[in-house]
């Protein structure tokens, strides 16, 4: 029997768009709670800048993301292949609560 | 029209009457009845005791006397009952929805400012797209307009049987969830709710917790759901009276819609 070991099917991480924006600085909106009005108010140089920075935290943040996926893929299939060959490894791989598709015992050949 | 007051020893004639009763009926609108004491009503059905007996400008009362099912009106929104009878007895409430902002149109962020300080813990729930040309975008947060680096949060990702966890730590922004981007598959919005405790607690930082649902496409692997929580910690540690939404790149799209609620 063969195992296939989990592999994320998650997108790959979003590629933010820095580029600086055309057109007028987009709005933003802001509620105020004790007056109970609404102001739409164009952004400043400086947060359109930090728009930008953000775009690029963010990008770094999904690569940290992807990259632990990949690793997680990576260590499940090393678990899955090594618990398809030595019955032992999987029981205590299965006792852990390791989840990876590890063969059961009694259809291992 | 105007109250005029029937003097002791003077006769009642049928205008004192039908003032008093315009007054009842509702048709004089230009004058308030004002009753010191407590409006009850029992209609067939919801026969136990309740009775509206006033306002406060903030808060349930901290005086006078109460029984059982009375309702005061609190002017920052909600609505309070007392439980136990007592001097000010016991007193609940409920989540008092603060606003709803609709987005008409691309907004880079939603601001809730001024936040009244009756409530200690803040909710919000959202619907979220965003414009980046991009599958998906982080949906960013900030109070009091702090811009340092003082969020420090954890998330939890889920897709198919994959989970996957990140920390952040100083931070120039919180997160509570990811959205869909420009690039995702039309029609699709993130849902969410992030909690936000001890608000009104200054001298200790502040804790959200968010869940979400971010899809990105109708396919495997892609209806993507997480859990993400922080902590703001700013040098001077402070009430919360502002949280800013947006979106970590680009802004949010027409359609998305953004609720804050508090909880006195």
């Amino acid at each position: 029997m063969t195992t296939t070991p989990d592999t994320p099917a998650t997108a790959p991480p979003p590629s933010p768009d820095t580029s600086p924006p055309d057109g007028p600085p987009p709005l933003r909106i802001e509620f105020d709670c004790a007056t109970g009005t609404t102001a739409r108010i164009p952004l400043t140089d400086d947060e359109v800048a930090g728009q930008q920075q953000r775009a690029l935290h963010e990008a770094a943040a999904r690569a940290g993301v992807a990259a632990a996926e990949q690793q997680l893929a990576a260590d499940r299939a090393t678990v899955a292949a090594h618990a398809a060959t030595d019955p032992v490894f999987a029981a205590f791989a299965r006792l852990l609560g390791v989840r990876v598709d590890i063969p059961s015992p009694d259809t291992t050949s | 029209m105007t109250l005029y007051t029937v003097t002791s020893g003077g006769a009642v004639n049928a205008l004192d009457i039908n003032q008093y009763d315009q007054l009842l009926t509702g048709t004089m609108t230009d004058q308030q009845v004002t009753v010191a004491n407590r409006i009850a009503a029992q209609l067939t059905g919801a026969t136990a005791a309740s009775g509206y007996v006033g306002g406060t400008t903030s808060g349930a009362p901290t005086s006078g006397t109460f029984a059982v099912g009375d309702m005061v009106i609190d002017q920052t929104g909600p609505l309070w009952v007392c439980t136990t009878a007592g001097t000010p007895g016991t007193w609940m409430s409920h989540w008092v929805r603060i606003n709803t902002t609709v987005l008409g149109a691309t907004t880079a962020s939603v601001t809730w400012s001024s936040i009244p300080s009756g409530y200690n813990a803040l909710k919000i729930a959202y619907h979220a797209r965003g414009t980046n040309a991009s599958v998906a975008v982080t949906n960013a947060i900030q109070f009091n307009g702090d811009t340092g680096a003082h969020y420090y949060w954890q998330l939890l990702e889920g897709n198919t049987t994959t989970v996957v966890g990140a920390d952040l730590m100083a931070q120039t922004n919180g997160s509570v969830g990811y959205t869909p981007g420009a690039s995702a598959t039309a029609k699709l919005f993130s849902s969410g709710t992030c909690v936000i405790t001890g608000v009104q607690q200054t001298a200790d930082n502040v804790t959200w917790m968010a869940m979400n649902c971010g899809p990105t496409a109708l396919t495997t692997g892609n209806v993507k759901i997480g859990l993400y929580g922080g902590v703001w910690a700013p040098t001077a540690t402070a009430a919360v009276t502002s949280i800013t939404l947006f979106p970590s790149a680009g802004s949010w799209a027409a359609d998305s819609t953004f609720t804050l609620y508090g909880s006195p």
